[in-house]
């Protein structure tokens, strides 16, 4: 009975993002190269049936990769992965709690701890941890209602965890139009007392507690402020114009702090100059570390495993590489830091961690991780008060 | 009337923004020499465009000042290390520190040694005469900055001279030798007890109180006529502003529940406490009174704001994060001190912001701070009265204690005297030199 009202209510809200879009001509608007690519396999959805968007997460694999297939029961020796990688991240904060997947639309997971977790789960919380360790979550919840806009939210698997966190927040929601489709489906049911604004519509209040804007509605767009702005892994996948204007949009609608958890520049992304470089008008930026490896990354090998397994592999190339550590320990610090530094662009993290081992822990290690967590603070906060 | 400002980096230009404007608005032609090593992006046009735009400063001339050569550059060193040694008693923690830097040979640097181990009136009366010796000889190397012989300016302005490494100081000895008028102007509040001096002594050193006049005297030989106190011209930006924030819109816009009593932590520099973050958060888990009542605003230190990256700790927030200078908010500055019921720190210049904005100051006295107890300038902030604390505690039980009020009009009047019109005395004293150089010339 529950599930069938859910159902319906994920229904209910498709139908009003979807119906919307068309009545506002807003599924014409122009996108960048990846997005139209990305919309053009998503455009079945205009045409979803109520028992597809009853699983609509068995759909969001097209905006983050993520599948349900491999979560299904024949995939369960692969949950250790996932526990292990799920402690790691608890043990970084223990006192934070953990919310996985909302259990509704389709949302599927391996059950950690009675919470169903999936590798989306996994970074959406590496994200929460790194607000939480850098002091951003709690100011956030010092906050009557704090404004919360995510850029390009996928499916708002983010924001849905993010809301848990900061229940009196608002929640916006910049994406493209057929983005919406997902995330407009699911924010609302996963909240269905939360109140929903369209950005144009006639009842537009810009008080509601779940808004949705396109691209092109956000630069019209006036809020008071925004206290957080967040963006997952789609910056890198913009230019430097797109970065640099959403980075100026931020600005001038006086947004205090942006968060990014981006690959700084694609290798195929030729048309970027790297997201912090395309940040740059921001007065301070900082990197911080949660964990040493990718959110993609399930497991982490640790030195003396990665040791084992050359030796196994190749006992004169472990030979080979234990001379070089030798030599390279008489160095100074000063000189392995600055080799490390170069090591880290074209070797694996655990094979530089084995070269440099009194320096690779203790290093800042801006490139152990392709994906940066980083904060960019515009000290606004009083702006809009002027 | 033409003004050659010979400043080490454009961002100081921020100390003296108010004099800047005064002698923009007024009929001076304005001449700029800049340090090459401080160049934004290393380009001397930009440096330029940058300085015209945002002080809307319409320079005549823009330019690098040049190196002194080898041997200048070690009698500079050597005065530099040995006015520690002028005083009875010497701030060692500076006076190794700055040797450390200078590029000294080993002869000088053991020679120096001996020195601050002779017995104290042998050691001052040496120093002393050293002193006034390599400030003597530095004349000889000649003129350095030809420009300055070109430009002819009937003025000459140095801020602040007596940094490690600093290439403006020249300009003390070039205006010297071209028999043109020279005026030194203090940095900060610390610039005098923990740098270097000048190579000359210029017409008036401008200070900001009676303690650099102490010092001037005292440590750097400077002649009390050439002194003239005229305040902090950095610090009148705060009188200037008269509309501040509420605490409510104070609260609203860093998003600070309003039931708590707002207290400001000053971030001290890298120089004074290594791990300022570790320091403050085991202050605060050894306070039993903080939680639930006092919510801390933490204002990081310019040069010392990555340690605070990963400050995650209830009822405090770092704010701002990092600001340049050039940006600092004043507005937003002034409404946090006005809205706090108190100021809290180490040992920073931002001890003096306090005290410009009336904020009671209550400093912090810690083993795990460098400069602190053995600091001149520390310790002439705990001489006008100020009672330092061990602990968070003792500060919030003194606070709430019936006796305390609010007396900080002495420390007011002591470091930032004439806090209104700072910019004016000085401007009245360079027309003073100048015109005194004009009838000197006739």
């Amino acid at each position: 009975m529950v599930k069938m009202m859910e159902n319906e209510l994920g229904w209910k809200n498709y139908l009003a993002i979807r119906d919307f879009l068309i009545e506002k001509n807003l599924l014409l608007e122009e996108t960048s190269d990846y997005r139209s690519e990305e919309s053009s396999s998503i455009e079945y959805m205009l045409n979803a049936t109520p028992k597809i968007i009853s699983r609509i997460r068995d759909h969001t694999h097209w905006l983050t990769g993520v599948r349900s297939y491999d979560y299904m029961k024949h995939h369960q020796h692969r949950e250790e992965l996932f526990v292990s990688k799920y402690r790691r991240l608890r043990d970084l904060n223990k006192d934070l709690d953990f919310f996985g997947e909302t259990g509704i639309l389709g949302d599927f997971g391996f059950e950690i701890d009675g919470q169903l977790v999936n590798l989306d789960t996994l970074k959406y919380f590496e994200s929460i941890v790194s607000l939480s360790l850098t002091g951003e979550l709690d100011r956030l919840r010092n906050y009557e209602r704090p404004v919360i806009l995510e850029i390009e939210a996928g499916w708002g698997g983010l924001l849905a965890m993010l809301k848990k966190h900061i229940p009196n927040s608002q929640l916006v929601v910049v994406d493209s139009p057929y983005s919406l489709l997902f995330s407009a489906t699911y924010l609302p049911s996963a909240f269905p007392h939360a109140s929903v604004g369209f950005f144009g519509s006639s009842k537009f209040t810009g008080n509601e507690d779940l808004l949705f804007l396109t691209p092109t509605q956000f630069r019209d767009w006036k809020p008071r402020c925004i206290n957080l702005a967040i963006n997952t892994v789609s910056f890198q996948e913009m230019t430097s114009n797109q970065i640099k204007e959403y980075g100026c949009q931020l600005l001038s609608k006086s947004c205090s702090v942006l968060y990014s958890h981006n690959i700084s520049i694609l290798p195929n992304n030729k048309k970027s100059e790297g997201v912090e470089e395309c940040l740059s008008t921001w007065p301070y930026q900082f990197e911080i570390e949660v964990l040493p490896m990718d959110y993609t990354q399930l497991k982490y090998q640790n030195d003396s495993e990665f040791e084992l397994d050359i030796k196994n592999r190749n006992v004169v190339i472990y030979f080979i590489l234990k001379l070089v550590q030798k030599i390279l320990n008489r160095l100074g610090l000063r000189i392995q830091k600055k080799l490390l530094k170069y090591c880290t662009y074209f070797a694996k993290q655990e094979l530089c961690s084995f070269l440099f081992p009194k320096i690779s822990h203790r290093s800042n290690s801006v490139h152990s991780s392709r994906y940066k967590h980083i904060f960019f603070y515009s000290n606004l906060e009083f702006s809009f008060l002027k | 009337m033409k003004i050659l400002i010979g400043i080490r980096t454009v961002a100081y230009l921020e100390y003296i923004q108010d004099f800047i404007k005064k002698i923009s608005d007024s009929d001076f032609e304005i001449f700029l020499a800049i340090d090459p090593n401080f160049l934004i992006n290393n380009s001397l046009s930009e440096t330029s465009n940058w300085v015209n735009s945002s002080y809307q400063l319409n320079s005549k001339r823009v330019f690098t000042l040049r190196k002194t050569s080898v041997s200048s550059e070690l009698i500079r060193d050597s005065l530099s290390c040995v006015i520690y040694l002028n005083e009875k008693k010497i701030e060692r923690g500076y006076f190794y520190r700055h040797m450390s830097r200078c590029n000294l040979r080993l002869r000088h640097r053991l020679g120096l040694l001996l020195l601050a181990f002779t017995p104290n009136p042998i050691r001052i009366l040496l120093s002393q005469r050293l002193t006034k010796y390599f400030r003597k000889i530095i004349l000889n190397f000649g003129i350095v900055n030809t420009e300055v012989s070109e430009i002819m300016p009937d003025i000459v302005f140095v801020l602040p001279g007596n940094m490690y490494n600093s290439y403006e100081s020249q300009l003390i000895a070039d205006a010297k030798l071209s028999k043109i008028p020279v005026v030194v102007q203090t940095l900060s509040w610390d610039n005098l007890n923990s740098k270097g001096t000048v190579i000359g002594i210029p017409d008036k050193y401008l200070a900001w109180n009676s303690l650099h006049e102490e010092l001037l005297v005292n440590r750097h030989q400077i002649p009390v006529t050439n002194i003239a106190v005229t305040g902090s011209i950095f610090f009148q930006r705060y009188t200037k502003i008269l509309d501040v924030y509420s605490k409510e819109e104070v609260c609203q816009a860093l998003g600070i529940p309003m039931n708590f009593k707002l207290i400001v932590y000053l971030g001290s520099s890298k120089n004074v406490v290594k791990k300022e973050h570790i320091l403050l958060k085991s202050l605060l888990d050894a306070s039993s009174l903080f939680s639930n009542n006092y919510f801390l605003i933490i204002r990081p230190h310019p040069a010392n704001f990555r340690t605070w990256n990963n400050w995650n700790y209830p009822e405090t927030l770092v704010w701002p994060r990092f600001q340049k200078l050039e940006s600092r908010l004043t507005i937003e500055t002034k409404s946090i001190f006005k809205s706090s019921i108190a100021a809290i720190g180490i040992n920073t210049s931002g001890f003096l912001d306090a005290i410009a904005c009336d904020t009671p100051l209550f400093p912090i006295k810690t083993s795990k701070a460098l400069y602190q107890d053995n600091a001149s300038h520390f310790n002439h902030l705990i001489g006008t009265g100020i009672k330092c604390f061990s602990s968070i505690d003792e500060i919030l039980n003194e606070i709430d204690s019936s006796h305390f009020s609010i007396k900080q009009d002495n420390l007011l009047n002591e470091y930032l005297p004439f806090k209104n019109s700072a910019s004016m005395i000085t401007y009245d004293e360079i027309m003073r030199l100048v015109e005194n150089g004009k009838n000197d010339g006739k």
